[in-house]
């Protein structure tokens, strides 16, 4: 069956931002200069093309998007300033809002109004929770574990951790079925699934192809900064929040304060630069900001700051001021996981690894269907 | 003719001969030729000195011919025809023989062979300028009037710029109305300006000029006369009126026409598939929603070299196998105008290659900006117009998707046809155009001869002589315009008399001659002598000689290059050197 | 008189028959550029190739040339449109005058030659001054 093409398809993706899709010409300039696109061969070009032609299928079954980590090379080299970059960029939006089954990811990036509403509105869930249900405030030094006993907030973090997964996953497994429906006619045994399942965490701890972007390599080692900061933090408040957030406190080296230090440094450190970075606007890739772009980073800078405030004032022992400070940090941290993993840049994270993952299993097929025949033979 | 005295004259070249050939000996041998009274050598023969000096021997010695051996007769068979002339004898009893490209440079280590090939070579030179006899230039005064054939644009601006330089027009139009295909195009291409303005504004200018008869409805039917003195006929469409006319030059300038797709031909026929033309004039009619048919046109599907770049097939046995040069410009521009209408509207086009050479570049590139969407198909794998459930849609493969289908929903598919040489039967006749092999009229020389055609007088131009757009149509009409001027500024013509000549006695009029000949009017059946004969018009001969081979009695001849002169110079080359 | 080079008087005898607007500046180049060529070819210029008389052919060779060479314009020509096949037709007409009278019909030859075809041309020659020796 020929497939019958979307006329307009750049027009709804233009929603999500994006260079001028219909302006490049389809010399191949950008796919020839773009370092990731080797194996491949066929982005960023080919997702354009894609979206000029309206092809929404095929753009539904690809992995490529994920495999851009958006160097910028190929905006620099586009002869026509299509901007190639910036609608892979778009493409890994639109693609995130049509793997989200409940919707809100495509409203949340098509309407700065809707996202920020979204995180508001959690944001004052939370600080309501904690209004009406908090434990007694002591006022003569710091329980923190008095005002919100942390095996309440353990039940949250796990409420929400589940919400999260459960989200991501069902993503995931709509990715899933266009990218392996794509590829017809290959059979992929179920096992074939589970022995490239380290593949997704290879790429999930250390977004390693990342590195093999030309130029300078601070780019990744940020993100691996960002990553590694944002990990170790979300470890500390879900799995090892017991000890992590405990009223007495430990010595300097104890373990649960060196990996705070690290988690709250880093993540000011890239968000600041990241920050800083696009208000300049210096470099091709930092030209274009979306608003998602900036709630993004605001959030999480806020989080690692009103984090570090807390610790701050628990050791000068100011009990109000740690309380509110920690109220503060849950209204911006919640709301954050909530509206960002699922349905926003965060979910990039997941859908990246994710991605490399499927790659793997394809390839894995697509090389066990080619030796299949010369193995019976 | 064994009594004339020829006089040879030999050139050093300042060495670029001597140093390989002993011009002495040459001389020498020369000198004993019979009928040569005088032979001479000469350091540079093309100098002023030198061609006093045999002005002064031709004089003194009462010569009736020469030759000199020197270059090629490319660079100096002018030079010395005039010193000829200045001398007193006719310019063609003069013979110029290479002995320096064709001898001495190219035998450079062998000097007595180059010495025995240049005596040779000269001896030839004499033998042709004694079976030689005094012609003249055929001069013919022109009438200081053109013809036009064909008022659109290419036409138009052709009769002002004639009459500018105070030549008299007659601007003849088939048409009811001029302007010929551009007042249809609404905003043409490249700086939007509205084909129906151009045309006007030529038009007012046309009428205030008093040396230009414009004739509309009408048709030229008759063609005598040669080059610089035509007479023509001119008759109404409708048969009532006939003018003769008297001119010196005709600039055709017929047009094309636009290629018609077959019915079926990627679908053409059902409704919403239209050609470019005919969307054009669909489009002025828009405003803030394009409609066709009373539907909101939200997708159109270009199609782009329809009838152009064909392949040989069965059904298509004589392909029309060249590019239209204007219409992938054309089609971007309307993709353009169409965007212009409604920003929204979807526009796909399908193209094998994109040719919106030179400025229209820019163009391209708008439209990409503007939304077209441009998609390229195979060459052997064209697009299918199908109509699956009373809705259009065009299956093509996408060569950037590997060549796998895709179709393409379309309200409005638009054929991006070619130009088609125009149907013209009865002026080609008329004037006896060449045709070429895709049928536009032909010039003499694609590149250094481009408006000139095989009749001397008669030019072509504009899209008549093969697609172009309009700047393009008018460059080569103003060309056109330039050699037609100079032809009758100057007041005459001279003709070559280097042409065809038969000799009545030995012709028994089989008339092969005049089947060889591919010029009309240049072989002529007459009576003479109580016989009929052949008779060759010296202004209509063009001397290529193609009667020459196939007359059986050797009846006709070149002047200049006789039956008799060539075997004489034969003779010459091989006798022995003694 | 001792010479390495056979004299000109062993080497066959060719006559070119050039055109005046085409070929002839070919021929015209080779020795402007200091190629080189047996001194036995000998050239006659005329407007056009398909001016030539097959009669003149045989007469050369009667005369004592051992090959005729005819250069013909190619696709160029101004003066007729269709000269290559006229020349074509006026070769074959004048091998078959050459069978009638016993005589090789390789001894006529034709090829193309361009405005600027020098080195075409030399080697044409090469190539016929060396089939005309084993004749
Ligand atoms: C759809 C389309 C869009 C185009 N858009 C553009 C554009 O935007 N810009 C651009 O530069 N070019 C454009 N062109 C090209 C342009 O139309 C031509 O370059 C131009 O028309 C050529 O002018 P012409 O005078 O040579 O021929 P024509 O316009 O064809 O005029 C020829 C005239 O000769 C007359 N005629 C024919 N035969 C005879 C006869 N036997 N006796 C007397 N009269 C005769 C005809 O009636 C006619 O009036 C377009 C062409 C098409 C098909
Ligand atoms: S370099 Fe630019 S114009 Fe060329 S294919 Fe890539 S995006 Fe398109
Ligand atoms: S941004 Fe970098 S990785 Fe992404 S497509 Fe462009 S060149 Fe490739
Ligand atoms: S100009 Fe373009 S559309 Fe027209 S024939 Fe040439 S390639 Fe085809």
């Amino acid at each position: 069956m020929t497939y019958r093409v979307e006329p307009g398809l750049h027009r709804d993706v233009a929603k999500f931002g994006g260079g001028d899709v219909t302006t490049c010409m389809n010399c191949g300039t950008c796919t020839a200069t773009c370092p990731q696109s080797a194996e491949t061969g066929g982005f960023p070009r080919r997702i354009i093309h894609l979206l000029q032609v309206g092809h929404r299928e095929k753009l539904a079954g690809s992995l490529e998007p994920w495999l851009c980590y958006y160097c910028g090379d190929c905006s620099e080299s586009c002869p026509r300033d299509a901007n190639p970059g910036e609608t892979m960029m778009a493409a890994r939006r639109y693609l995130t809002g049509m793997y989200d089954w409940t919707g809100l990811g495509k409203r949340f990036y098509v309407s700065t109004w809707w996202e920020i509403g979204a995180i508001a509105a959690v944001g004052l869930f939370t600080v309501g929770l904690f209004a009406l249900f908090h434990g007694p405030v002591v006022t003569g030094r710091v329980e923190l574990n008095t005002f919100a006993p942390v095996k309440w907030v353990e039940i949250g973090d796990w409420i929400m951790g589940g919400v999260l997964a459960f989200l991501l996953l069902s993503n995931g497994w709509r990715m899933s079925r266009w990218v392996m429906g794509a590829g017809k006619g290959v059979d992929v045994p179920f096992s074939l699934y589970l022995r490239k399942l380290p593949a997704f965490f290879a790429h999930f701890a250390t977004q390693k192809r990342w590195r093999e972007c030309e130029g300078p390599k601070t780019r990744w080692l940020k993100h691996f900064l960002l990553v590694t900061g944002y990990l170790t933090m979300m470890m500390l408040v879900i799995v090892g929040l017991r000890w992590f957030q405990t009223d007495e406190i430990v010595p300097f080296y104890h373990p649960t304060r060196l990996l705070g230090y690290y988690a709250a440094a880093a993540l000011l450190y890239v968000t600041g630069d990241f920050l800083l970075g696009r208000l300049r606007r210096k470099d091709g890739i930092h030209k274009h900001s979306e608003p998602t772009d900036w709630v993004f980073l605001v959030l999480l800078g806020l989080a690692a700051l009103t984090g570090i405030l807390v610790h701050a004032f628990r050791l000068l022992g100011l009990p109000l001021a740690t309380y509110s400070t920690y109220v503060a940090h849950m209204a911006i941290v919640v709301p954050m996981l909530v509206v960002e993993v699922p349905f926003g840049k965060w979910g990039h994270m997941f859908y990246r690894p994710f991605a490399a993952y499927l790659a793997a299993v394809k390839q894995g097929a697509a090389e066990a269907a080619s030796l299949g025949p010369s193995r019976a033979a | 003719m064994i009594g004339k005295r020829i006089g040879a004259f030999l050139c050093h070249c300042g060495g670029n001969i001597s140093d390989y050939v002993d011009e002495e000996k040459v001389r020498a041998a020369v000198e004993k030729e019979s009928g040569v009274a005088v032979a001479k050598t000469f350091l540079f023969a093309c100098s002023e000195a030198s061609q006093e000096e045999m002005i002064r021997t031709i004089r003194e010695e009462k010569l009736d011919g020469i030759v000199i051996a020197s270059c090629s007769p490319k660079l100096h068979l002018d030079t010395f025809r005039a010193m000829a002339r200045r001398s007193g004898i006719n310019r063609y009893m003069y013979t110029q023989v290479n002995v320096r490209e064709q001898c001495s440079w190219a035998h450079r280590h062998e000097r007595e062979e180059a010495t025995e090939k240049a005596i040779r070579l000269v001896r030839a030179g004499v033998a042709h300028s004694r079976l030689g006899v005094p012609l003249t230039d055929l001069r013919i005064e022109t009438t200081p009037a053109a013809l036009v054939v064909g008022a659109g644009v290419a036409g138009m601006r052709a009769a002002l710029a004639l009459s500018d330089m105070g030549i008299a027009v007659y601007l003849v139009e088939q048409a009811a109305r001029v302007g010929g295909r551009v007042p249809a195009w609404g905003k043409m291409f490249p700086n939007d300006r509205e084909g129906a303005e151009i045309v006007d504004t030529l038009l007012q200018a046309i009428r205030r000029r008093e040396n230009i008869t414009l004739f509309t409805g009408a048709e030229v039917v008759e063609k005598r006369g040669s080059v610089g003195d035509f007479s023509v006929k001119v008759r109404a469409a409708d048969g009532t009126e006939e003018i003769a006319l008297r001119v010196g030059a005709i600039v055709v300038a017929t047009g094309f026409d636009p290629y018609l797709p077959a019915a079926g031909e990627f679908g053409y026929g059902a409704p919403g598939v239209v050609t470019l033309p005919e969307f054009r004039e669909l489009l002025p009619a828009a405003e803030g929603k394009l409609r066709y048919r009373d539907r909101e046109v939200r997708n159109i599907v270009y199609i782009y070299c329809v009838g152009s770049r064909q392949a040989a097939a069965k059904e298509n046995p004589r392909p029309n196998l060249y590019c239209s040069r204007y219409c992938c410009t054309a089609a971007v521009h309307t993709a353009l105008l169409a965007a212009g209408v409604d920003a929204g509207v979807n526009q796909y086009h399908l193209y094998r290659d994109m040719r919106t050479y030179g400025k229209n570049e820019i163009l391209f590139e708008e439209a990409g900006r503007k939304g077209s969407v441009f998609l390229r198909y195979p060459d052997d794998a064209p697009p299918v117009v199908e109509r699956p459930g009373g809705e259009l849609l065009v299956r093509v493969r996408d060569v950037l998707l590997g060549g796998e289908e895709i179709g393409i929903p379309a309200d409005l598919v638009v054929l991006v046809t070619g130009m088609a040489p125009r149907e013209n039967a009865n002026l080609v006749n008329v004037l006896k155009l060449p045709v070429g092999a895709g049928g536009f009229f032909n010039e003499i020389h694609p590149k250094l001869r481009p408006v000139e055609t095989m009749i001397d007088g008669v030019f072509i131009s504009g899209a008549a002589q093969g697609p172009k757009t309009l700047a393009e149509s008018v460059a080569s009409s103003l060309a056109a315009v330039s050699k037609g001027a100079a032809l009758l500024l100057k007041g005459y013509v001279d003709l070559s008399p280097l042409v065809a000549k038969v000799d009545t006695e030995a012709c028994a009029w089989c008339g092969e001659c005049g089947n060889a000949c591919p010029y009309d009017g240049a072989v002529e059946r007459v009576r003479q002598g109580g016989k009929e004969v052949a008779y060759v018009h010296p202004a209509l001969c063009k001397g290529c000689g193609g009667c020459v081979p196939v007359c059986p009695a050797e009846a006709v001849g070149l002047e200049g290059y006789t039956n008799d002169q060539v075997k004489a110079m034969i003779d010459a080359l091989v006798r022995e050197i003694v | 008189m001792a010479k390495a080079a056979p004299s000109a008087g062993n080497r066959p005898k060719i006559l070119v028959f050039s055109t005046n607007t085409i070929s002839d500046p070919g021929i015209d180049l080779a020795g402007s550029q200091h190629m080189s060529y047996s001194p036995s070819v000998k050239v006659i210029s005329v407007p056009c190739s398909g001016g030539i008389h097959p009669n003149w052919v045989l007469y050369a060779l009667e005369a004592g040339f051992d090959g005729v060479f005819i250069a013909a314009d190619g696709g160029d020509c101004a003066c007729l449109p269709d000269c290559t096949a006229r020349t074509a037709r006026i070769v074959e007409r004048a091998q078959g005058l050459l069978k009638e009278r016993g005589s090789d019909p390789r001894r006529v030859k034709m090829a193309a030659i361009c405005s600027v075809c020098s080195e075409p041309f030399v080697s044409h020659m090469r190539q016929f001054t060396e089939a005309l020796s084993k004749l």
